[in-house]
């Protein structure tokens, strides 16, 4: 992308009404500064950087030790046993691949209702996912009892003609997480594209152009790239909107079909997905807000853009908190003792009920905070606020899986489970993978999408002028009517 | 000779592994070892013929077991037992069907012992201080008796073997002065004693339950513990499972300080200290007297202080009084080796005035050699050894340095002795006193002979050649008698020829049926009668306790390890305790109301002290138990080199002295402050209410009124699908409630069966035991005075089964037959199938168990059953493996399937025929005629599952006057 020489645009822009009060970038920079800017978070980057890639990628190594250990002993070194099978691993599945939502949600959801608060922050979000997914995806294969027979579950014509038994929400999760898993991987990609090709342009090294090169795909930023450009996110865009609805339902349901008390209910699906979507803009705050501070992107990332998913997550922690009561009222209501113990007693008053109450604190009481928008717009306060999200929403799944497993239906079965060092350590060391692979991006990426915030810009101005016109306009036939 | 000698890996000197090894060197030593592994492969077949295979029958194909005939003794009783050998390995055992003391079922410690064949930690060779010795070193030292044998002094297990009763009258004739002991500590001394005083002779006392409509069990385990167990057990369940609510059934009354088995099937258990157990049964003596039952005066007269001491349960005792006496002639009064023999006597006295003597209870000589003589009294061989007169200590079997009253000091004065030999499996604690070890051959080695408690005669035959160098005991004692070297087969047939002649002829069918047709003494006719004054007159003269609410310890037999004997086998280690649910361990048992009390809490680490002496045990509160009274198990906190018992829980041999061998008064328990984690095999107790979904119970009364929860439960699922849609046969399994007993014998042959692997103590308290078939225990009603409630669980083979759906991989189906069947090799080990399953019956391979095991375990493997990996999951399969065997020979013999044909290793080894398997389509079959009775259920019915396997509703019948 060449750097247009347009003049400085001025832009406390045009309040629009039906979204925010906020502008969703201010400043008054040319297209080539705003480029300039943007190239230099990557072209030059920060002192710190080295250090945190170092720290979180030795985190990334204990991982990979960890996760050897197990894979050679035996899922034993975890704190797994009868009646708690799955416990850990599943939680983090869960966990991860919700934080995974936001991404989506904000970067196609948001597209195809024109939310132009998205721009700026959908790159981030993408990434996020795909990082997120990354990390989710290891626990299924990391908690079966013979990872490297994984592909058993997947659909593919076997020597011995056996499939995967289609019944099994675990075979529908392979495909849902997959088919998230690419989509992801091309929507990213595909938005990429054109500030890979700004990056090749800029970059000094001749390593760095020629990287940058092969990733741009040949992109010169023609009308007709431009337009199959279009096209083409707009239809992944439509493709990926469905999955952030179905991959979290999916997951659901390998609880949903069981018949254990507590996971044996039909609001899952919506239930999983307003959570995820919950956890995931909490994470795309939760490191938004410290990238913000650290790299002076003040004035992309705009207070709107902080108040606007304060707002989301208002709303998606209200859908989960009414699940939370609508389970407890179901299984109030079936009168099936099962039920009642696993959803209201055991979470009121059983062994794991300090969880439910710091997850009812969490989930529950905390996102009211955000109802004053003070704190929406307060980046520590909304940073600290988020953390409280990310606690509750892990504890949530941890409560789900756990609490219902720990006690079924028969009292002899009944057991605790604690987490072993191993299970600590491989959750510790999956938010340093996260990490090292979101500094790799921060470090490599243009993480503003810049292409797009530039267009963004422009047509805020293109309205702004349209909304003068108009106004104008509306001057004079009123003028004309009095007259 | 100390466990580090033992384990020495070089010889001494050489503390490293040796600098490399020359070619030539290696080359020679890779020549004589390929040489050497013929001959070693050749060792694990017996070298003696024994029968039936004098010459390889017609029928018998290699990869087809073949069932032997052999015998086990348990503190010198006889079981009869088939061995099931594939191969010249023998697997599994089973009861002899012939055998009295058998009758085809199988306790714990048979089941467990084919294990104990194949214990790594054995010892192979003769070893002095724990170093190799020759067999002819020993011999030498064992030949050289002084004339008239002063000095040497023999300690024996007590046994009924005639070969080796022969063996020590020719001892005894040969070396006037040689001193001959037996000692057990769990021998039925008590009821010995209790039988000289009341009838003049150590008569073995049997109750034939049968015959009995009530019985009143003080402080005894009749049901799990005795030579008699596997019978009572059946002959108790035979009264106890009504098939109408109008049928008839017995009454147990226990009274006892610990819960027991038997405590556990009672319908009414009074909870007293062990020493007020005696006070109890004056009571009720003294109300027999009362209503008319003939209890003599002075007897009476005599009872009179203790009844008064039970006056709190004057209205247990009279209600008990005037049930007996209702069922004169019909009801039976059982009394506990646990208990002094003046009860035992007392017992004796009831029953003869109740006219139970001659039906119920019958009197007959004991099998045991020198039964009730001082032989049992290791005394003066303890004084002789301080003394130092000893001059050849010969310990045959048995581990009296660990198991003998503390007082007597055994295991610090053997080495007093001038000689000294153990001949034992272990490298134990008297291996570790005495001098000389030489191996012992284990009852599956062994030739041997053998009695059970009504006298009838097994011979005992190998199965397997003995690891290296062991002996038997009766070739030990053949070097004594200084006679010239004979095969162990040889001196057994010997000692026969020579007590009966058609021995030459008749000796291949004593083998093969496993039993000496008409050897079984007969119930002494008329019985002798009890001797009232006598009685009166050891009642009177043994001093009241007058410690009022000082503390009591009782010392049990341990349901698992026995006298801890079997401490070093795994798979007794791993099953839990049926009532306490402990594996791995023993503790200080107390209830609710004396631990805090003591300000004692479950896990603390307590100080038990009594007469002087401590054991550091930790405290398990248990509900049922007596107030002020604590119970610790025998057989744990073992020293010697068996490496799996080592180091396991508290040593309660040393709190145990010749004065109180079961239970004494004035103990103190203070708590420690530290802390032990117990591994519970079951945390839980409670039914939280789910009895109706869970675990039907009621009483008979209720019942027969049409009440209560076997009439008010709801109507089974309805169903759109058919209820058995598939194959010609449906195989099914029906356990009745009111017969399991909660023994634990089918926990442990279903291990033995199907390869089940142990997990160990962590492995436990992390819940993750692998057992396929477990007993679930709960505990109903008030804290301290609980029902026990027990249930064997074990996969249901549910025909609707939720394990199924959810397995991704198609690992878990369902059969044409109505197995829901686990193929080991498909599945990757999501665990989502345990997760689904309402039993949790599904067991997940954490890690690769039977890797860590040493490679001769490996032989006790059952072939037909696949061995798991890590990462799968597992199950019970109904026995799949014999269903299959039998269809194999439906078709290739025409052999057809009966019911009956096909027994699943738990239905085989109950005693108490809780557990039935069969075709549920055959409708004459036992199994479908259990799932056709009014008290059929299945467990969590509401779910939908319909499981193949019914339970029959727990009836209990107790006494309308103590509602």
């Amino acid at each position: 992308m060449t750097a247009a020489t347009v003049d400085p645009i001025d832009l406390p822009a045009p309040p629009d009404p039906d979204i925010a009060d906020e502008p969703v970038y201010v400043g008054k920079q040319t297209d080539a500064q705003l480029t300039d800017q943007l190239l230099d978070l990557v072209l030059s980057p920060p002192r710190w950087m080295p250090y945190a890639l170092a720290a979180t990628g030795l985190g990334s190594f204990v991982l990979f030790c960890a996760v050897t250990y197990t894979v050679t002993t035996g899922i034993g070194v975890w704190g797994n046993n009868i009646p708690v099978a799955w416990a850990f691993a599943i939680t983090n599945f869960v966990w991860w691949i919700g934080i995974g939502h936001a991404g989506t949600f904000i970067s196609a959801f948001l597209l195809l209702l024109e939310q132009k608060w998205r721009t700026s922050i959908n790159r981030f979000a993408e990434a996020m996912t795909l990082f997120a997914i990354v990390q989710a995806g290891l626990f299924p294969l990391l908690h079966m009892g013979r990872p490297w027979f994984f592909y058993w579950l997947i659909p593919y014509p076997a020597e011995m003609r056996i499939w995967p038994q289609f019944r099994s929400s675990l075979t529908w999760d392979v495909a849902a997480v997959s088919t998230y898993l690419t989509v992801s991987i091309l929507f990213w990609y595909l938005g990429l594209i054109p500030d890979v090709a700004a990056m090749r342009d800029r970059a000094k090294e001749t390593w760095r152009r020629r990287v940058y090169g092969v990733l741009a795909l040949g992109w010169y930023g023609s009308a007709k790239q431009w337009q199959r450009y279009r096209i083409g996110y707009g239809l992944l865009g439509g493709f990926a909107t469905p999955l952030v609805i179905s991959v979290h339902s999916v997951v659901s349901m390998d609880f949903a079909i069981s018949q254990l008390p507590g996971w044996h209910s039909l609001i899952f699906p919506p239930y999983f997905v307003a959570g995820a979507i919950f956890s995931g803009f909490a994470m795309v705050l939760t490191l938004m807000l410290p990238a913000r501070k650290l790299y002076k992107l003040e004035n992309v990332i705009t207070t709107n853009h902080l108040d606007n998913m304060g707002k989301m997550m208002l709303l998606t922690g209200w859908v989960v908190f009414y699940a939370y009561l609508c389970e407890m009222y179901c299984a109030w209501y079936s009168a099936d003792p099962f039920e009642i113990y696993a959803n209201i007693t055991a979470k009121i008053s059983g062994t794991y009920s300090p969880v439910w109450w710091v997850v009812f604190f969490c989930n529950c009481l905390a996102p009211q905070s955000l109802w004053s928008k003070k704190l929406r717009t307060s980046p520590v306060a909304l940073w600290m606020v988020t953390i409280i999200f990310q606690i509750g929403m892990w504890l949530e799944r941890y409560m789900l899986i756990v609490m219902s497993e720990n006690r079924d239906f028969l009292p002899k079965s009944w057991h605790l489970y604690l987490p072993s060092a191993i299970d600590l350590t491989i959750l510790a060391g999956t938010i340093c993978f996260f990490l090292f692979l979101f500094l790799l991006l921060l470090r490599f990426l243009p993480f503003i999408p810049i292409s797009e915030l530039k267009e963004m810009r422009h047509q805020m101005r293109n309205e702004a002028e349209e909304a003068k016109h108009d106004a104008e306009r509306v001057r004079k036939a009123v003028l004309h009517v009095h007259a | 000779m100390t466990l580090e000698a033992r384990t020495r890996e070089f010889a001494p000197g050489e503390d490293e592994r040796p600098d490399g090894v020359e070619r030539r060197e290696f080359l020679r030593l890779l020549g004589a070892g390929a040489a050497l592994a013929g001959i070693a492969g050749c060792e694990r077949s017996p070298r003696t013929t024994i029968v039936p295979w004098v010459t390889q029958p017609p029928e018998a194909h290699p990869g087809s077991p073949r069932f032997y005939a052999s015998a086990m003794e348990i503190d010198g009783y006889a079981i009869g037992l088939l061995g099931e050998s594939h191969e010249g390995r023998p697997t599994k055992i089973e009861g002899n069907p012939e055998h009295p003391a058998s009758l085809g079922a199988t306790g714990l410690l048979a089941q467990a012992s084919v294990l104990g064949a194949y214990d790594p930690d054995r010892v192979r060779s003769v070893e002095k201080r724990g170093e190799p010795a020759s067999w002819g070193a020993l011999r030498a030292v064992m030949a050289q008796i002084p004339d008239r044998g002063r000095g040497v002094h023999v300690i024996l297990e007590p046994t009924g073997s005639p070969t080796i009763a022969a063996q020590i009258s020719r001892l005894r004739a040969k070396f006037p002065e040689l001193d001959v002991r037996w000692h057990a500590p769990l021998a039925p001394v008590n009821a010995w004693a209790g039988a000289r005083i009341a009838l003049g002779e150590p008569l073995e006392t049997r109750v034939d339950l049968r015959a009995a409509d009530v019985i009143l069990a003080l402080d005894s385990d009749f049901l799990s513990s005795g030579p008699w167990a596997l019978v009572h057990q059946r002959d108790f369940a035979g009264r106890r499972t009504p098939a109408t609510a109008a049928d008839a059934m017995n009454r147990l009354y226990a009274v006892e300080p610990v819960m027991s088995v038997t405590g556990a099937a009672a319908d009414h258990r009074l909870r007293v200290r062990a020493r007020d157990v005696l006070a109890v049964a004056a009571a009720i003596a003294r109300e027999l007297a009362a209503i008319g039952v003939g209890i003599s005066a002075d007897l009476a007269g005599a009872l009179a202080p203790w009844a008064a001491r039970a006056l709190e349960h004057e209205k247990w005792a009279r209600v008990v009084a005037r049930d007996l006496a209702a069922h004169r002639g019909a009801s039976a009064v059982v009394v506990g080796e646990t208990q002094p023999p003046v009860l035992h006597a007392l017992a004796h006295a009831v029953n003869a005035a109740l006219g139970n003597v001659g039906t119920s209870v019958t009197y007959s000589v004991s099998p045991i050699v020198d039964a009730g003589s001082e032989a049992f009294d290791l005394a003066p061989v303890s004084r002789a050894l301080q003394a130092g007169q000893v001059k050849l200590l010969l310990v045959l079997g048995g581990n009296p340095a660990y198991t003998a009253p503390a007082d007597l000091e055994l295991a610090a004065s053997i080495g007093n002795a001038r000689e000294s030999v153990y001949c034992g499996l272990y490298a134990n604690e008297t291996a570790g006193a005495c001098v000389w070890h030489a191996p012992l051959a284990h009852w599956l080695e062994s030739w041997g002979d053998a009695r059970a408690f009504d006298g009838t005669a097994s011979i005992v035959q190998p199965l397997l050649a003995p690891q290296a160098e062991a002996r038997t005991k009766a070739e030990l004692l053949d070097v004594l008698l200084g006679e010239p070297p004979r095969a162990p087969h040889d001196i057994v047939f010997a000692s026969w020829a020579a007590a009966r002649r058609d021995a030459a002829t008749l000796f291949a069918a004593w083998l093969e049926k496993g039993l000496v047709d008409g050897t079984a003494t007969p119930p002494l006719v008329p019985p002798p009668a009890p001797k009232a004054l006598a009685i009166g007159r050891a009642l009177a003269g043994l001093p009241l306790p007058n410690d009022g609410r000082s503390l009591e310890l009782t010392f049990r037999r341990d349901t698992k390890v026995h006298d801890g004997a079997y401490a070093n086998n795994v798979w007794l280690q791993e099953l839990a305790d049926t009532i306490t649910q402990l594996t791995w361990d023993n503790a200080a048992l107390l209830s609710r109301s004396t631990a805090s009390r003591l300000g004692i809490a479950d896990g603390d680490v307590v100080e038990l002290g009594l007469g002087g002496r401590s054991l550091l045990v930790p405290a398990l509160i248990v509900p049922g138990q007596a107030d002020d009274s604590i119970a610790v198990s025998l057989g744990y906190g073992r020293q010697g080199g068996e490496s799996v018992a080592r180091g396991i829980g508290a040593n309660a041999y040393a709190l145990r002295t010749t004065g109180a061998p079961w239970f004494a008064g004035g103990a103190t328990a203070t708590a420690t402050g530290r802390r032990a984690e117990l591994a519970l095999e079951q945390v839980h107790r409670s039914l939280e209410g789910r009895d109706d979904h869970v675990l039907l119970h009621e009483t008979k009364d209720v019942w027969a009124r049409g009440g209560g929860a076997l009439t008010e439960r709801k109507k089974p699922q309805l169903t759109l699908y058919e209820e058995m849609p598939q194959g010609p046969r449906q195989w099914g399994m029906a356990v009745d409630l009111s017969a399991c007993t909660g023994c634990g014998a089918c926990v442990v042959a279903c291990q033995a069966e199907n390869n089940v692997p142990s997990v160990g103590k962590l492995g436990v308290a992390k819940s993750r035991s692998m057992h396929w078939l477990r007993v679930d225990r709960y505990f109903a009603g008030a804290p301290d005075e609980p029902q026990v409630l027990l249930e064997p669980m074990m996969c249901q083979h549910c025909e609707k089964a939720p394990c199924e759906y959810v397995c991704p991989t198609n690992a878990t189906t369902h059969s044409q037959d109505g197995l829901n069947q686990m193929i080991y090799n498909r599945c990757v080990g999501t665990r989502f199938c345990s997760n689904n399953c309402p039993y949790k019956v599904r067991r997940f391979n954490w890690f690769d168990y039977h890797q860590d095991q040493a490679p001769i375990v490996a032989l006790v493997h059952n072939p037909d059953v696949t061995v798991r990996s890590r990462g799968v999951m597992e199950k019970c399969t109904y026995c799949v493996q014999r269903i299959r065997e039998a269809e194999i020979r439906e078709q290739v013999e025409g052999t057809p399937i009966v019911d009956g044909t096909v027994r699943s290793a738990c239905e085989q080894a109950c005693a108490s025929g809780a557990i039935v398997f069969g075709d549920l389509r055959d409708e004459g079959s036992r199994v479908a005629r259990l799932h056709a009775s009014q008290r059929a259920f299945r467990v969590l019915d509401d779910l939908g599952t319909r499981p193949h396997t019914m339970y029959l509703a727990r009836i209990r019948n107790p006494s309308p006057e103590l509602a």
